[in-house]
């Protein structure tokens, strides 16, 4: 059993976890409104970019754009997006532990790691990234950034491949972490009736696709951007929603303890000194 | 000469007062003699012949020629005027071989059917302490056999062990399981107090004996529950004077149970009132930490022998705070602690490895080898309660990467805590495992330097040593390694 004032310290302590966790979910859930509406409003540009440069491509055989192609596998550049800070539950951890699997087993030729909880796993194991970033938003220069430096890596034939491990945002409550190969441009899940017409290009292909295959990859990257920032807020929605709750079920437990120890001791004493009155009087 | 009788004049249930003739008050700590003539108790049952004859012991005097005396037994069937019998000494026992194998109540009578044990010599069960100079107090470990104990809190030869423990937590089991591994093994003389507890279980233990064959090697005393508090007041001074009597006489090393000591302190709670004094600190009795001296300071080892002696002590509403509790403590060597926390895991013996310590646990005593495992054990444990409250809020997954290894090796050495009891197989189904305190060590080495991380948690509950733990882990699928 512990005494009054030790319980009245631990009261304290969670109280004031607490608060603190209750900042966090209010913040969380002011900016998960605003990060899911970027991405929301972001969805259909990418979706038609995407429809229109399978639709212009799917007719053609051979390789037009270097991005397009798909080689033997040698080397792979590998993105982690993770979160910057904590308090957002297994999300990270879960991201972590299937990125490290791979990265353990087949060491990539880049890699890059977005987000401070990334960049700290990593040094902990002593691997070095070629790209660290702290502090980072969903912003479009970013994604821009990555782009062309994945494009230069591509194309020089630096690297075959890139991977990408971030967590997708399913819904409110659920958040998965995915791997998603995004170079060489793949044509998974466009549907199989676009494509029908053949179109005509002018100048030529090569040159259309030239400006849309960049913005398409640029596209890409950021709208990974985006939905691993709105899982990571609703991750941290959750977590910190739960750990309010989980603090006030404390509070509640340790309060009545509280008043049961204070209870006893007042009984206890109220019996002392009846009891020494009581012989007291009885001697005199 | 003539014995000069006095007369009872007040009888407050246990506590009756006596009024003898001037000059012949009996002195304190002497056995008085009543005789009672009426031959039924309170439920109309006749009292048996031999139980017409009701001794007293002197508590104190009130003057007026009259003393205060403690009944050693029911008061049923006294009367006020009723002759009582100066025997001019204290109560005295039977003391020597011939207590072994027997069992005897708290006067020395025979209570196991058998005759009355005629001895040579006769103790008085209120004797002085061993002088100073003659105290050796050894530093020698006693195995036991049980992980938790033998590496976080070492018992020593000729030392006193307390185990504390709330109600059902596992003290009984845990002292049956220590008779069970030590007196065996030991082979000299033992010596059991079964004080203020159940019955049923004086019974077990007596055929359990029996059948292992240690009885003829053990002499048990017992003033368990049903018996008034005079009894179970004295019980315990009645079975550490037999045992005195090999270790001064014999020259042996006696193992001395008791089970429960705070029994022995609730009966002189009981009178203590009747007996006139003001009730202290949590209505205990005033003169609580003066009694629990006289028992303890006798159960000490000399030059000439030794009393290795292991006691329960029950903890009141687990308020190990409680002052009956915490007067025992200090009077022991090494304290064993059983707590609910524990026990409502399940694991068993559930002994708190925080608040469970030893006067051994140091590394002069015990080699830098056990004491490095201990405190890493206890280091890792520590860390893992100081992180529950953040686990509880915020859930094990905001631990730092240090802190949740640390969590999942604290979580393991619980389990590893546990061990399968002889004495409980019949409960638990599992065969009892005694574990040497070289493979506890080694065992223990393993997993506190987190070699053993990769394994299943379950596969550390309920195991001897540390190959078991392999093996369970084989059995579930896992990757063991060489």
């Amino acid at each position: 059993m512990s005494s009054l004032r030790d319980l009245k310290n631990r009261i304290k302590s969670v109280r004031n976890i607490q608060q603190i966790t209750k900042a966090m979910k209010m913040v969380a859930a002011a900016r998960i409104k605003k990060a899911e509406d970027q991405l929301k409003s972001a969805r259909p540009y990418a979706n038609k970019l995407k429809e229109v440069v399978f639709d212009l491509t799917s007719g053609m055989d051979e390789v037009l754009h270097p991005l397009m192609e798909v080689r033997p596998v040698n080397n792979v550049a590998v993105i982690v997006v993770s979160s910057d800070k904590g308090l957002c539950g297994a999300y990270n951890n879960n991201l972590l532990k299937m990125a490290w699997r791979e990265l353990q087993s087949e060491p990539p030729a880049k890699l890059l790691a977005i987000g401070g909880k990334v960049n700290k796993y990593l040094a902990r194991r002593a691997v070095k990234p070629d790209i660290a970033k702290f502090n980072w938003a969903p912003e479009f220069e970013l994604a821009q950034e990555y782009a062309l430096l994945l494009t230069d890596w591509f194309v020089s034939g630096e690297i075959d491949q890139v991977v990408v491990y971030y967590t997708q945002a399913v819904s409110a409550m659920t958040q998965a972490p995915v791997r998603e190969v995004i170079l060489p441009l793949e044509k998974e899940g466009v549907s199989d009736e676009i494509g029908a017409v053949p179109y005509t290009f002018e100048p030529s292909a090569e040159k259309a696709l030239e400006i849309l295959l960049p913005r398409y990859l640029r596209n890409v990257v950021f709208k990974i951007l985006m939905e691993a920032k709105v899982a990571e807020l609703a991750s941290r929605l959750k977590a910190m929603s739960n750990a309010t709750d989980n603090a006030d079920k404390l509070a509640g437990e340790l309060t009545l303890e509280f008043f049961r120890v204070r209870q006893e001791a007042i009984t206890n004493e109220i019996l002392e000194i009846s009891g020494g009155a009581e012989a007291l009087a009885a001697s005199s | 000469m003539a014995a000069v009788n006095g007369e009872i004049v007040q009888i407050l249930g246990s506590v009756v007062d006596m009024e003898f003739p001037p000059g012949h008050l009996p002195a304190l700590y002497s056995a008085v003699r009543v005789n009672r003539e009426v031959f039924r108790s309170f439920t109309g049952d006749d009292i048996p012949e031999s139980d017409r004859v009701l001794t007293f012991e002197v508590m104190g005097e009130l003057g007026n020629n009259r003393v205060r005396c403690l009944a050693m037994g029911t008061t049923d069937g006294l009367r006020r005027g009723m002759p009582c019998e100066d025997t001019k000494a204290p109560i005295t026992i039977p003391v020597g071989r011939e207590t072994l194998g027997r069992m005897f109540n708290v006067l020395g009578r025979a209570i196991d059917g058998g005759e009355d044990v005629e001895t040579k010599e006769r103790y008085p069960i209120h004797r002085k302490a061993p002088p100073l100079s003659e105290q050796t107090p050894t530093q020698e470990v006693n195995e036991t056999g049980i992980k938790v104990v033998d590496l976080l809190a070492p018992y020593s030869k000729g030392g006193k062990t307390g185990l504390f423990g709330g109600a059902g937590v596992g003290k009984t089991v845990l002292i049956q399981e220590l008779i069970h591994n030590i007196a065996k093994e030991h082979g000299g003389f033992s010596v059991f107090a079964g004080v203020g507890e159940r019955t049923r279980e004086g019974n077990d233990l007596w055929e359990e004996m029996k059948e292992s064959g240690v009885i003829k090697n053990t002499a048990l005393v017992f003033g368990q529950m049903d018996e008034p508090p005079g009894v179970r007041f004295r019980i315990s001074f009645t079975g550490i004077t037999m045992a005195e009597y090999f270790r001064d006489v014999e020259g042996q090393n006696v193992l001395l149970f008791v089970d429960n000591v705070f029994r022995f302190v609730l009966a002189g709670a009981e009178v203590s009132a009747l007996l006139g004094r003001m009730p202290s600190a949590v209505g205990y009795q005033p003169t609580l930490s003066t009694e629990m001296g006289q028992l303890m300071e006798r159960i000490t080892s000399t030059s000439k022998g030794s009393i290795t002696a292991v006691q329960a002590i029950y903890v009141p509403a687990d308020d190990i705070t409680d002052p009956a509790v915490s007067t025992t403590f200090t009077h022991l060597d090494a304290t064993t602690v059983l707590s609910r926390a524990i026990s409502e895991m399940g694991i068993y013996p559930a002994v708190d490895p925080l608040a469970s310590t030893s006067r051994l646990l140091e590394p002069r005593f015990i080699g830098d080898e056990h004491y490095g495992v201990a405190r890493g054990v206890q280091e890792t444990l520590q860390r893992y309660k100081d992180l529950q409250d953040i686990i509880a809020i915020l859930g094990v997954e905001e631990l730092s990467e240090d802190d949740r290894i640390v969590v999942g090796r604290a979580r393991r050495l619980q389990r590893f805590l546990s061990q399968p009891f002889n004495v409980a197989e019949v409960f638990t189904g599992r065969p009892g495992k005694y574990v040497r305190l070289t493979d506890t060590i080694r065992s223990f080495k393993e997993v506190v330097e987190g070699r053993l991380d990769h394994l299943p948690e379950q596969a550390f509950y309920m195991c001897g040593g540390i190959d078991e733990v392999l093996e369970n882990a084989r059995k579930l699928g896992y990757e063991v390694g060489a």
